[in-house]
């Protein structure tokens, strides 16, 4: 253990001192936050409330999330490149003392992105009076995010490892997108009957989903008595499928993570 | 008293033999060096012995470990790499401490002499980044030693030096003799000849000959190294 813990913070200190980190995993979520307010100034009253804090902050979290995704695959790549895990190879070091050593520092900065990020939510939801969630509700969320960050942060290790670090930014970028768009974010899904349906199947928006039922987020209302007896997401309606599905993801994320590394390790020493 | 004996061993990659049915000794204490031209093995062979590549066949034992517990030899062995890999972001300090937490070792005034025979000082707080090539190179040296090695593997410890800092090394290592074993691979003969006990020449995946400098001179029937090192490594033929 005493290993895994010098070997965190040794990742944990040169990815802190990277600019490049509080730009894409802090500065970007908080912009997008800032962005869906302004939308929100212009969109009609109660229509779009999607873009509601109660609605955004889950989906602004698994985008932070992918974002952070990048930054672990490309320090990983990084220290395959520059032979300095070579070097650590040739040391008394077990491969889950590797594996522990990337992947705790990387939680943690997810963990520090959580909190921001509520806060950052706080902040908007009180200041235009649409309201967030109350602390309780903030403690939930931030247990309800963790296996999607387990879920990033596994997958951004296994892109690490196998991938240089001019291709592993490419492959993590096809995530972030993901977040953003089938993570259901970036518009709402809950009017897209069949596409809706799709992404149920997928990570991103499970998350988001279980997330908004967290906060007691509203769906898109279709007509004018929806607007004003607002429909709220359930867990009761497919909240036992979505979780399911989420905890299974995290499993065979870590899983193949675990396995890829481990095997690549092996290869490595031919 | 021989700390590292290798039997027969061979590597193949797919295209190439890197190492041909390698056979030496190296006693403890000594200065080894393994001198050859580009893509001789030597790099191979200190891979193999420091666990990063395994043999096709043959077998070798360090310290009395045979490869296959490779995790005891780990912990007695340091390697120094071919390339310069040191950790960009931390400091030179901070690259020291870790290493050197990294073999269970908490020696302050180790650490520090360690500073001083690298004249490491003046860039202690400075980030590993920021230094020049030739500084990295010390430091990445450095970072081999710091974990106090009984066996330490320098391959080509002054590539990418300049003259002085060469030297420089070559005192460092030179006040190393005798407190550990160390073998150090180089295609500048007038390093081998100003720093090893003993040489070992290597063309091709093969061992040629092997001895010290005056041993090696009189089998090769030359009075200068560098015509007996042409004789014996260009006489390989094709
Ligand atoms: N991973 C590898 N895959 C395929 N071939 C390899 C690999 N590593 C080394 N070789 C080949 O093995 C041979 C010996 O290489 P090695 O690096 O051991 O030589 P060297 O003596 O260290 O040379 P140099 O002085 O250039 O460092 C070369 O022909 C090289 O191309
Ligand atoms: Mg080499």
């Amino acid at each position: 253990m005493k290993k895994v813990l010098l070997f965190a913070k040794r990742n944990l200190t040169e990815m802190v001192r990277d600019p490049l980190l509080y730009i894409f995993c802090i500065g970007f979520p908080i912009m997008m936050i800032g962005v869906f307010n302004i939308i929100l100034g212009f969109a009609p009253e109660g229509k779009t409330p999607v873009f509601y804090e109660k609605s955004l902050i889950p989906g602004i979290m698994i985008f932070g999330f992918s974002l952070l995704m990048l930054m672990s695959a490309l320090h990983v790549s990084k220290d395959r490149q520059s032979a300095f895990l070579k070097r650590l190879f040739s040391s008394p070091m077990k491969p889950y003392q590797f594996i522990l050593g990337y992947l705790l520092p990387f939680c943690l900065i997810g963990i520090a992105q959580i909190i921001i990020v509520i806060i950052t939510g706080y902040i908007f939801g009180s200041a235009s009076g649409r309201g967030f969630v109350s602390f309780p509700g903030a403690l939930l969320l931030f247990v309800e995010m963790l296996p999607m960050l387990i879920i990033n942060v596994s997958l951004g290790m296994m892109f690490g490892t196998i991938l240089n670090d001019k291709s592993s930014p490419a492959i993590c970028s096809i995530f972030v997108s993901a977040s953003g768009i089938i993570g259901g974010s970036w518009m709402p899904l809950d009017t897209m009957g069949g596409f809706e349906k799709f992404c149920g199947y997928l990570p991103f928006y499970q998350a988001v989903y279980l997330g908004r039922c967290v906060t007691g987020a509203i769906h898109t209302p279709v007509d004018m008595e929806t607007t004003i007896n607002p429909v709220l997401y359930t867990f009761a309606d497919r909240g036992i499928l979505y979780l399911s599905m989420y905890l299974g993801y995290m499993v065979l994320c870590a899983a193949l993570s675990l396995f890829v590394f481990t095997r690549k390790m092996k290869s490595d020493i031919n | 008293m021989e700390i590292i004996n290798i039997n027969k061993i061979t590597k193949h990659y797919k295209t190439v033999k890197a190492l041909d049915e390698v056979s030496l000794s190296i006693h403890e204490g000594e200065l080894f060096g393994l001198l050859g031209v580009n893509g001789a093995g030597k790099t191979t062979l200190i891979r193999i012995l420091s666990g990063l590549a395994k043999a096709t066949s043959g077998e070798a034992t360090v310290d009395g470990y045979s490869l296959k517990q490779i995790d005891e030899i780990k912990k007695i062995i340091d390697v120094s790499p071919q390339e310069t890999s040191v950790a960009m972001n931390l400091t030179v300090k901070e690259n020291l401490e870790f290493f050197q937490s990294l073999y269970d070792i908490d020696d302050k005034e180790y650490l520090d002499s360690i500073v001083n025979s690298f004249s490491l000082g003046e860039v202690l707080n400075k980030r590993a980044k920021t230094l020049s090539g030739g500084w990295q190179r010390r430091l990445s040296i450095a970072v081999a030693l710091i974990s106090k090695p009984k066996i330490i593997f320098l391959d080509e410890p002054t590539l990418g030096l300049d003259v002085l800092a060469r030297r420089e090394l070559w005192k460092v290592i030179k006040s190393l003799k005798g407190k550990m074993t160390i073998v150090l691979t180089s295609h500048y003969l007038e390093e081998i000849e100003a720093l090893c006990d003993r040489v070992a020449i290597m063309s091709k995946g093969h061992l040629l000959d092997i001895g010290t400098v005056e041993e090696i001179k009189k089998h090769a029937n030359e009075d200068s190294f560098e015509e007996a090192f042409v004789k014996i490594a260009g006489g390989i033929v094709e």
